[in-house]
Parts: C-alpha cells; sequence; structure tokens
C-alpha cells in the first residue's frame, strides 16, 4: 500500500500538470469534435443508400467512430515524447537516483494524462455522442463491463509501445520519426481509422498478428458486442498476452538503455 | 583518531574510462564512420582513493572535465566504475541504486527537480512519497527550511515564475528533506548573486552541524569551498593532486602575498626596469597600477617596498592574502610538492 502511494502521487502530479493547460483542454475538446463530425459527414456519404459495410450498419459505425475516437485518445503521445526529451537533456539522471523503478514511475505518470483525457473524451462522448447522434450503449451491462476490462488492458499496451520506443532515443537521435511511425502504425493498424473488417484479407491478416489491434478493436468490438460471450475471454487473453510481453520488453529495454548511461555515460 | 566512525564514503582506485568514437573529418570520414567505428579510450577519473567520514564538509574541487562529476555519478550509483571499488554508507551504489538513493539527497546547479508548471509545494508533496518521509518530519523541516531560507512565501508559485536564486533555494531545501545521511551538490551558487550564496552557505554549514550530514560539494566558486568545508580534495585531469584541509593549503600560501601599487607616473610596456628581489613575480603592470606577487619567504616585503618607493612616485599600497583561487591555479599547475 505505501508502495503503491509513492507512485500514486506521479499520477496525481501529472493530471495536475495536464490541468494547467486550460487552453490545451479546450483546443484537443475541439479538434476532437471536428475530427469525429469530419469521419461522420465522409461514412454518411459512403453509405449513401446502402444498409451495411464491412458488417456495421450506419448507426454502428457513428457508434465506432466515437468510440474508437475515445479508445484513441486515451492514449496521448506524452510517454515517449518526455521519455527522449529526458534523455537528450540529461535530466534522467534525476530519474536514476530517485528510489523509484523507472517503468512503473512512467507508468504511473502516462495514468494521469490517460485520466485527464479520459475525462476530456468522456465529455464528448456523451454529450455529442449520446445526446446528438445518439449512438449506442454497450451490448449490455456484462459487455460494458467487460469494455472496461478490455480497455484497461488496452491502455496498458499502449502504454507499453510508448515505452519502449521513448527508450529508442537512446541508440537514435531521430526519435522523432519512429514517434511519428509508431503513432501512425497504430492509428491505422488498430482500427482507429476504419474498422479492420474493411482490411483487404492479407492485411487483415498482418494487422491480427500484431498488438495494435489490440488497443482498439478489441475493445470496441466488445463494446458492440460484436463477439459472442464465450469469445471474450479469449480476446481478453490475448490482450493479456500482449501487455506481458510488450511490458517485459520495456523491462529489457530499461535494462540496456540504463546500462547503456551508466557503463558507457549516456 | 582512536574511536573514529568508519568512513562513510570509501574509494579505492577508483576508474572510469570512456569510449569516445573517433570521426574523421569531412564526408569519407562520415561514410567511413557509418561502417566502421574505432574507439578511443579516455580515461576520466584516473584510480582515486579517498575516505569522506560522517559529517564531514568536502569540497572536491577541479576544472571543467577533471572528472568531478564522473566521481560525483559514481557515488550516486548513476555510473558503473571501470574498475576500483566505492561503497557508500556500506552500499555500493551502484549495484543497489534505489537503497543507496534513500540516503542521499542530490542537487545539481545547473538543473531542477521540481515539475515546471505546477506550485513548488508539489515538488515537496512528491518527495515526501517517494521517500516516505514520515508527516512528523515532513512537517518540521518544512518549518525550518521555510524560516532558514526564506521560502515560504514561493511555495505557492509555480517553479517557472520562480527567479535562478529562489529555485536554487527550493531545490536545496528538497535536496535535505528526507534528511539523508549524504549530500552532494553539483555547483549549487552557480550563477547566483552575493546574498543567496551566503543564505545557502549558511544553511548548508547549519544543516551539517545540527544533523551531521556529510556534505560533498563541488564548485568553480572557491569561496564556497572556504566558507563551507574543511577539506578540499583537488582533482585534475581524472587524478588527485591534493587532498588535506584548507587551513593545510592557506598555511602552505599563506606567506604569498599580492601587492596592489598606485602610482602618479603612468606607466607604459617598457617602464619595469625595477630591480626586484627574487621571489617576486610582476602580474600586471600598466597604467597607473603594478600588481605584485610575493612570497614572504623568499622576499622581504619591507626590501620590495622599499624598492619601490625609490623607483616610483606612490600614490597608494594595498597588501592580500593570495585567493584560494590563485592557489589552486598554481597547484594545478605545478602540483603538490611536501
Amino acid at each position: 500500500m505505501k508502495r503503491l502511494k509513492k507512485y500514486l502521487i506521479l499520477t496525481e502530479q501529472s493530471l495536475q500538470v495536464a490541468m494547467t493547460y486550460r487552453v490545451r483542454f479546450f483546443t484537443t475538446m475541439v479538434t476532437g469534435l471536428i475530427q469525429v463530425l469530419a469521419l461522420y459527414y465522409i461514412w454518411k456519404v459512403v453509405y449513401a443508400g446502402q444498409k451495411s459495410l464491412g458488417g456495421y450498419t450506419l448507426s454502428e459505425m457513428v457508434t465506432y467512430i466515437f468510440i474508437s475516437y475515445a479508445v484513441r485518445n486515451l492514449y496521448t503521445f506524452n510517454t515517449e515524447r518526455k521519455i527522449s526529451e529526458n534523455i537528450r537533456d540529461g535530466s534522467v539522471i534525476i530519474d536514476l537516483i530517485r528510489p523509484l523503478n523507472y517503468q512503473l514511475a512512467r507508468f504511473f505518470e502516462s495514468l494521469g494524462s490517460v485520466i485527464f483525457e479520459g475525462i476530456l473524451v468522456g465529455i464528448i462522448v456523451i454529450a455529442v455522442g449520446f445526446g446528438i447522434f445518439h449512438i449506442k450503449g454497450p451490448a449490455s451491462f456484462m459487455y460494458g463491463t467487460l469494455f472496461a476490462i478490455s480497455l484497461t488492458f488496452s491502455v496498458l499496451i499502449n502504454f507499453s509501445l510508448s515505452y519502449a520506443v521513448g527508450l529508442l532515443s537512446f541508440s537514435t537521435t531521430s526519435i522523432f520519426g519512429f514517434i511519428n511511425a509508431k503513432r501512425f502504425i497504430s492509428n491505422f493498424l488498430s482500427g482507429g481509422l476504419i474498422p479492420l473488417t474493411f482490411f483487404p484479407p492479407w492485411l487483415h491478416k498482418i494487422a491480427f498478428m500484431l498488438p495494435f489491434h489490440a488497443m482498439v478493436s478489441s475493445p470496441i468490438s466488445i463494446y458492440l458486442g460484436q463477439i459472442e460471450a464465450y469469445q471474450i475471454a479469449n480476446v481478453l487473453l490475448e490482450q493479456l498476452f500482449w501487455v506481458i510481453i510488450l511490458w517485459l520488453a520495456g523491462y529489457f529495454m530499461w535494462a540496456w538503455a540504463s546500462r547503456k548511461i551508466t557503463i558507457h555515460g549516456g | 583518531m582512536s574511536s573514529s566512525p568508519p568512513p562513510i564514503i570509501s574509494v579505492r582506485n577508483l576508474t572510469k574510462e570512456y569510449k569516445i568514437a573517433r570521426r574523421t573529418e569531412g564526408f569519407i570520414g562520415a561514410v567511413k564512420y557509418l561502417f566502421s567505428r574505432k574507439y578511443d579510450t579516455v580515461r576520466a577519473v584516473d584510480r582515486v582513493s579517498f575516505d569522506i567520514y560522517p559529517g564531514e564538509l568536502v569540497g572536491y574541487i577541479g576544472k571543467n572535465g577533471a572528472g568531478k562529476s564522473t566521481t560525483i555519478k559514481m557515488l550516486t550509483g548513476v555510473l558503473v566504475p571501470t574498475q576500483g571499488e566505492v561503497k557508500v554508507n556500506g552500499i555500493v551504489p551502484y549495484r543497489d541504486r534505489t537503497k543507496n538513493g534513500q540516503n542521499i539527497g542530490v542537487v545539481f546547479g545547473q538543473r531542477t527537480q521540481m515539475k515546471w508548471d505546477i506550485p513548488v509545494i508539489e515538488s515537496f508533496r512528491l518527495m515526501k512519497e517517494i521517500y516516505q518521509i514520515p508527516p512528523d518530519i515532513y512537517k518540521q523541516n518544512m518549518e525550518i527550511f521555510c524560516d532558514v531560507l526564506d521560502i515560504g512565501s514561493l511555495l505557492a508559485k509555480p517553479v517557472r515564475k520562480l527567479s535562478l536564486g529562489q529555485r536554487m533555494k527550493c531545490d536545496l531545501a528538497i535536496a535535505f528533506l528526507h534528511n539523508p545521511k549524504i549530500i552532494y551538490l553539483d555547483e549549487p551558487t552557480i550563477g547566483l548573486d552575493i546574498l543567496v550564496k551566503e543564505n545557502i552557505r549558511s544553511f548548508i554549514k547549519t544543516m551539517n552541524a545540527e544533523r551531521n550530514t556529510t556534505v560533498i560539494l563541488t564548485t568553480h566558486d572557491l569561496n564556497d569551498i572556504d566558507s563551507i568545508c574543511q577539506r578540499a580534495i583537488i582533482i585534475d585531469s581524472g587524478k588527485i593532486v591534493y587532498d588535506g584541509s584548507i587551513d593545510a593549503i592557506k598555511a602552505r600560501f599563506g606567506t604569498h602575498k599580492v601587492l596592489h601599487i598606485e602610482v602618479k607616473d603612468n606607466l607604459r610596456q617598457g617602464d619595469e626596469v625595477v630591480q626586484l628581489p627574487a621571489g617576486v613575480t610582476v602580474q600586471e603592470f600598466g597604467e597607473h597600477r603594478i600588481k605584485l606577487h610575493l612570497n614572504k619567504e623568499a622576499a622581504s616585503l619591507a626590501e620590495v617596498i622599499q624598492t619601490l618607493i625609490e623607483q616610483y612616485n606612490i600614490v597608494d599600497i594595498s597588501i592580500e592574502d593570495v585567493s584560494i583561487e590563485s592557489i589552486v591555479k598554481q597547484i594545478y599547475q605545478e602540483g603538490w610538492h611536501e
């Protein structure tokens, strides 16, 4: 418990930092809204007269747009940016002298922005999504609960990926290329931009071999009730598998990176 | 030293080598660098040994690149030594970095531990949690620090609005907050005005006197060392050139004086035909001023002044002790020969 308190303060304070920027709060909200509306009107044109595309009715698609927007925005790209900045300007040394586990500390810090963005997108989805566009709620209470669990896993997956990308700064000076690549690939292959059922079979296959689909596609398909109850366990287990694999990858990358600082002096 | 406690910091033959990739010039060099890299080995710290006892105030002095920060980083566990042993409070720092972290406080003058965007008090709260400081100690320390460092009114301000001096005082308080046994101060007074410097120096001395905190201080401002430390370790090119008391340095160089002479005549280069005794060197000569450095053991002060009076129309004379700065410079250049 005491150990946890040590880390929870990091979450609280990164939340405070996020809230310091009220203007950013509103601009993020407005740009998010514009994105969602643009997607809505594009899909409306695409659907013109058709009942269902890629297994989605228009009303399901609208729900998809809102929920995928919400899920995607839980993942800000602060983690990798912050890690790489700290490495480049040398302030990582301050993290090294504190009695904290580096990976856990970064995780609890990133939770601060997850909560912040969660509140933000929560407001948009409830006010605009449910209020104006009448999107659907989760298929049932059980599906809603499982969606929440799945969402937790996807937050962990995203953190682990960002963490690993951030640590790449130890070996490359062109980290921003990697950050952008990760952002684009994960948006696309996660189903964040369009549902994975729209992908050609070969790409669909590739997408399901990679961890990205577990970040957006998995929780949404639970939310929409597209997965039979007995299969949900499989989906959650697969997510858990990626959480463990990627967390371990981050663990070993830090071991490598901190060796690089401590042996080679950065 | 019959019943002195064991050293809190013990360093034996500590050595750190860096490999630096060698790159030849120009485009061809860049292409070569892409495929094969040759490394030069640089020894930043070279077989350094010393013991520091609880409650000591030690100045760690050296030029830029002498190996000061590298040593401090090895003591804090941030760097793994290439060779040699280091023990801090019974712990090998790089093997047990987090455990060591609990015992130490660090101030980097060039870098803040605080979060830029949120009020100062939040950084204190952060330290309270991560070092698991008991509430009564936290409260007591906050009261003392606010009083001594006069930072009470700053706590509600965001860090980015602090002046450098205010920031430094807060960073210092943060480093001392969990009552660490050892404090490493890396250039704590850099860029600060004299009042803040004095405040910081007296704070460090007070903490040492009251809590027996061991202090390792690196600085370029030798007045810091002079007013805070009893012992100095001087390092040059990775090697220790002096380790001993500040008083011994002063005693050794106490016979050295600096003479400032103001004269009526407008001096020009080539006028310095004065016959000066051995042991006197001219440091400045021009306009209406002469600055001489002399060793009393080699030359008689009276004799020198006599010579000057015969030659020049003197308006004013002042005699000063040699600054510790020029002493250190001399040790750098000539080494410390017993």
